[in-house]
C-alpha cells in the first residue's frame, strides 16, 4: 500500500509542472509609421525696394549737395569707390547664385520626396 | 498455413502502412514546397518592384542633380556677363565724364538686379518679361530668368 502511495505521489510530483497555466508567448510586431510630413510652406517671394545711386564728379558735387539741400536731407552721401562699387555688383551675383542654388536643391527636394503623396 | 496467411497479412499490413505513410509525408512536404514556391514568388516580385522603383529614384536623383547643375552654370554666366561688363570699361573714367549715362545704367542695372532676386525667390514673371524677344527688352542682368522667350520668333 505505502509503495502505490509513494508511487501517486512521485507521479503527481513529476506532473505537477505540467499543470501550471503555461508561459504566454510574446508576439512581437514591427509596423513601419512614416514621419509626419514636415509640411513649411516656401517663404514668400522677395518684394525689393529700388535704390538709387547717385555718380558724384568734382563738376557736379555742388549740384548734388545743393540737391539735398533742396530736400531737407542730412547733406551727406554714402560713397563708393569704382573698385567697391564693382565687387558690390559682383557679391550680389554671388549671393543670387547661391539663393539660386537653394530655391532649387529645395524644389528638387520637395519633388523627391513629396511628389508621391 | 494459417501462419503463413498471418504473416503475409502482417506484411500487406505494415505495406500499406508504409506507402500511406509515404504519400501522406510526400503530400506534406508537397504542400511545404508549394508554400515555399508562393513564398519566393512574392519575394521575387518584391524585389523587382524594389528594383524598378530604385531604378526611377536613381533617375530622379541625376535629373535633379542635372538641373541644380543647369542652373548653376546660368547663375555663374550672369555673374561672369557682369565682370566682362565691368572689365571692358574703365567705370571710373567713364563716371567722371558721363555721370548721367552711367548713373542711368547702373540704376538701371541694380533695378533689373533686384527684380531678377524677386524671381529668383518665386515672384511670377510680368507680361512684358513674358512677351521680351529682343536684347532691348530684356532684364540684362538675368535674361535667361526673367524673359524666357527672348530670341524667340513670335507665336513659336
Amino acid at each position: 500500500m505505502k509503495k502505490y502511495i509513494m508511487l501517486m505521489v512521485a507521479v503527481i510530483f513529476l506532473a505537477g509542472c505540467s499543470m501550471t497555466p503555461k508561459v504566454k508567448e510574446v508576439a512581437i510586431t514591427t509596423t513601419a509609421v512614416e514621419k509626419l510630413p514636415l509640411s513649411i510652406s516656401n517663404p514668400q517671394p522677395l518684394e525689393l525696394q529700388e535704390v538709387d545711386w547717385i555718380i558724384v564728379t568734382e563738376e557736379n558735387i555742388e549740384e548734388v549737395w545743393q540737391l539735398l539741400r533742396d530736400k531737407n536731407e542730412g547733406v551727406a552721401l554714402f560713397a563708393l569707390r569704382h573698385g567697391d562699387y564693382e565687387r558690390l555688383a559682383l557679391n550680389i551675383k554671388d549671393i543670387r547664385a547661391q539663393i539660386g542654388e537653394y530655391v532649387v536643391i529645395l524644389k528638387q527636394y520637395r519633388e523627391y520626396y513629396e511628389s508621391d503623396k | 498455413m494459417i501462419k503463413v496467411v498471418l504473416v503475409l497479412i502482417l506484411l500487406m499490413g505494415s505495406g500499406g502502412y508504409g506507402a500511406y505513410a509515404w504519400i501522406t509525408k510526400l503530400q506534406s512536404d508537397n504542400k511545404v514546397l508549394q508554400v515555399n514556391q508562393s513564398k519566393l514568388e512574392g519575394a521575387v516580385a518584391e524585389q523587382e518592384v524594389a528594383i524598378k522603383q530604385q531604378a526611377t529614384d536613381a533617375a530622379k536623383i541625376q535629373s535633379a542633380n542635372s538641373e541644380l547643375r543647369e542652373q548653376q552654370t546660368v547663375l555663374q554666366k550672369d555673374k561672369k556677363n557682369l565682370a566682362k561688363k565691368l572689365g571692358r570699361h574703365e567705370l571710373d573714367i567713364l563716371a567722371e565724364n558721363k555721370p548721367g549715362l552711367v548713373e542711368k545704367i547702373i540704376n538701371r542695372a541694380s533695378k533689373n538686379e533686384l527684380r531678377c532676386f524677386e524671381i529668383q525667390t518665386g515672384s511670377p514673371l510680368t507680361h512684358d518679361e513674358l512677351a521680351a524677344r529682343k536684347k532691348s527688352e530684356s532684364n540684362n542682368e538675368c535674361p535667361e530668368l526673367a524673359n524666357p522667350n527672348l530670341g524667340k520668333e513670335e507665336g513659336s
